[in-house]
């Protein structure tokens, strides 16, 4: 059975990949196409030359052939390619395109831009420290941050941020609010190809960890339920970098990176203006609210506060938090990470302004219809909404203040909801098998099991 | 054998193992001392529901009492389940002023297991019902006109589970 596999190189954002229908193991395929990259510096950098001068020659020809409107000028087009080194007499399919394949069991990137080699779409070595042979084989199929920081990929260093810019923060009047006491060392860098995806997978993330835990059995349809709560919701697939995820609650914005301090600082500029684009025709009702800016592997939080400045209302960064490291390890020590607990504590703020804006004060209008009479007092309703399913307990809020008051207070503990395969189904069941509620302890982290979680609640 | 005097002055003399079910009365017998006669006054009971309520300890003595400082993962776990047994079932089966009375009663003295029968058979009315319905079952009066009712469903509908 053929083992099949890609060796792409990246060159200006762009990928040159062909196609190997046999035999791509890392012992065979990996093994060659390491040896293709010089050891010694003087080599290497006329390695490097020649191959991009060598790839620009096909874009060259690539856009020559656009220019002339002969076929296969769009992008993604092959082109045929004389193999060298390695692989001299070999003639390769080469495909440009904008994004690296994925379909092939054995994928290996030289990224020439970078100098970083990629297996499997993981970032390995270090283009001008590479490993041959043995070595090459034995580190392979490690995780990154278990390699030898020699041969470790580095990070490149990020784009220039504008002057202006940096400018514009120091005018904020910014203070740390947390530690950043762990795991801050961003050990990949996030790529072109995943930067749309991650935007709306932080997106989900963020989401779980500012409301309650909904899960069902079948793990893939946490995104539809999700997705459903169209509430905090922009508009299916589309993809958006700054968006609210409660309105004038908590917002949120997607950037490559700010692993470095100009990098977040421009972040935290680049939020305050799209703060401020939102406002520009819409009322702002709050005094004070949130934003989150996420990379795939960092998370910052800042505060905004409201303030009137000679009749206009502005919207400030109050404070921000440095980078905190969002993503565990792959092989993580504790199961939170600064960037977690930054952002489950900031939901639960959320959350508990969340419920007390929607149970309470949009709901002010029909408590104060009803009559206000007290048959028991609030410790009590507490006591009977303990023993109620979540759906019933906000159906409660509606029945006067005191509900309301009660059902704020018990949605917000922790809770999770299973369902049961054959209610999706639609099998007549009772309705005690389709559906158990559970209420999460507020136990240790460390010691967070399954015994953490009681009995089913049926409803 | 104490005496328990009830707001409308009804006394009820009682078998102490049966009034200590009451951590409230309990508390107070310790205070006193075991020889006093003095009638332990009730203010916040009437004779109708402490009867009622002595129905129930009678019938649970001897059963081992919560302990004070039951941890509360204990207590949760106690709350997974809306389930009462069927002498506690029949018992409760009282109109709603009664019920609602019984259940500040055992608030008020302190009867753990009397207040969750109580609340689980409030919840077992909730369960199941229209907001409209337990606004019903609380007599709470429903002022608004279809319109807004219906704009208030609307509002509402985030919380719909499906």
């Amino acid at each position: 059975m053929g083992a099949d596999g890609y060796r792409v190189y990246r060159y200006q954002g762009l990928f040159f990949s062909s196609y190997t229908r046999y035999n791509s193991y890392p012992n065979s395929l990996g093994v060659k196409l390491a040896r293709e990259i010089p050891p010694e510096t003087t080599q290497f950098e006329a390695y490097v030359a020649s191959k991009k001068a060598e790839l620009q020659q096909l874009l060259d020809s690539e856009s020559a052939k656009d220019t002339e409107g002969s076929e296969g000028s769009e992008s993604g087009a092959f082109t045929i390619y004389d193999g060298v080194g390695e692989f001299a007499g070999y003639i390769f399919r080469l495909e440009i395109s904008e994004t690296p394949p994925t379909d092939g069991l054995y994928n290996y990137e030289i990224d020439l831009d970078n100098y970083i080699f990629y297996f499997e779409g993981k970032p390995m070595f270090d283009l001008r420290n590479m490993l041959y042979g043995d070595e090459f084989l034995s580190n392979i199929c490690k995780d990154p941050s278990e390699l030898p920081e020699k041969h470790r990929y580095k990070i490149p260093l990020p784009p220039p941020v504008d002057s202006s810019i940096l400018d514009a923060y120091k005018n904020f009047a910014s203070t740390y609010l947390l530690d950043n006491s762990y795991g801050l060392g961003v050990n990949a860098i996030l790529s072109d190809y995943v930067s749309a995806r991650i935007i709306r997978r932080c997106h989900n993330i963020c989401d779980l960890f500012s409301g309650p835990l909904i899960f069902d059995n079948d793990i893939n349809c946490l995104d539809w339920e999700l997705r459903k709560r169209d509430y905090l919701r922009p508009p299916a697939y589309d993809i958006v970098s700054f968006y609210w995820l409660a309105e004038e609650s908590f917002c949120m914005l997607a950037v490559p990176r700010i692993d470095t301090e100009d990098t977040l600082q421009a972040a935290i500029v680049k939020l305050s203006r799209k703060v401020s684009g939102y406002f520009e025709d819409k009322e702002c009702n709050t005094s004070t609210f949130y934003g989150a800016i996420l990379s795939i592997y960092d998370v910052c939080v800042v505060r905004f506060v409201v303030v009137q400045h000679n009749g206009e209302r502005k919207y400030q960064v109050q404070r921000h938090t440095p980078s905190l490291r969002f993503l565990p390890q792959s092989q993580p020590s504790k199961l939170y990470t600064p960037g977690i607990e930054a952002l489950s504590r900031l939901g639960h703020i959320i959350y508990k302004d969340f419920l007390q804006q929607k149970l309470i004060t949009e709901r002010k209008k029909q408590h104060e219809f009803w009559s206000k009479s007290r048959l028991l007092p609030s410790e009590i309703c507490l006591h009977i909404a303990q023993y109620l399913p979540y759906k019933i307990v906000t159906s409660l809020a509606s029945v006067s203040l005191q509900w309301a008051s009660v059902a704020v207070e018990v949605l917000q503990q922790p809770y999770l909801i299973i369902r049961d395969e054959r209610w999706q189904l639609g099998r007549p069941l009772p309705r005690v098998l389709t559906c158990y509620w559970f209420r999460v302890f507020p136990t240790a982290r460390e010691n967070l099991s399954p015994e953490g979680y009681v009995d089913p609640l049926a409803f | 054998m104490i005496v328990l005097k009830t707001s409308d002055n009804e006394t009820f003399t009682v078998e102490r193992d049966v009034a200590e079910r009451s951590v409230l009365i309990k508390n107070m017998l310790d205070d006193i001392g075991e020889n006093s006669e003095q009638a332990i006054p009730l203010p916040n009971v009437n004779s109708s529901v402490l009867k009622k309520v002595l129905e129930y300890c009678e019938h649970h003595r001897g059963e081992p009492l919560p302990a004070a400082d039951a941890d509360t993962s204990q207590d949760d776990t106690r709350k997974r389940t809306t389930d009462i047994s069927e002498w506690d079932q029949k018992f409760i089966t009282v109109d709603q002023e009664m019920l609602f009375e019984i259940i500040l009663a055992a608030n008020y003295l302190d009867i753990k297991s009397l207040l969750d029968v109580g609340c689980k058979t409030v919840a077992n009315m909730i369960k199941g019902k229209t907001p409209e319905e337990i606004r019903k079952l609380f007599n709470i009066v429903n002022d608004f006109t279809p319109e807004e009712e219906a704009q208030i469903k609307k509002e509402n509908e985030w919380a719909e589970d499906r």
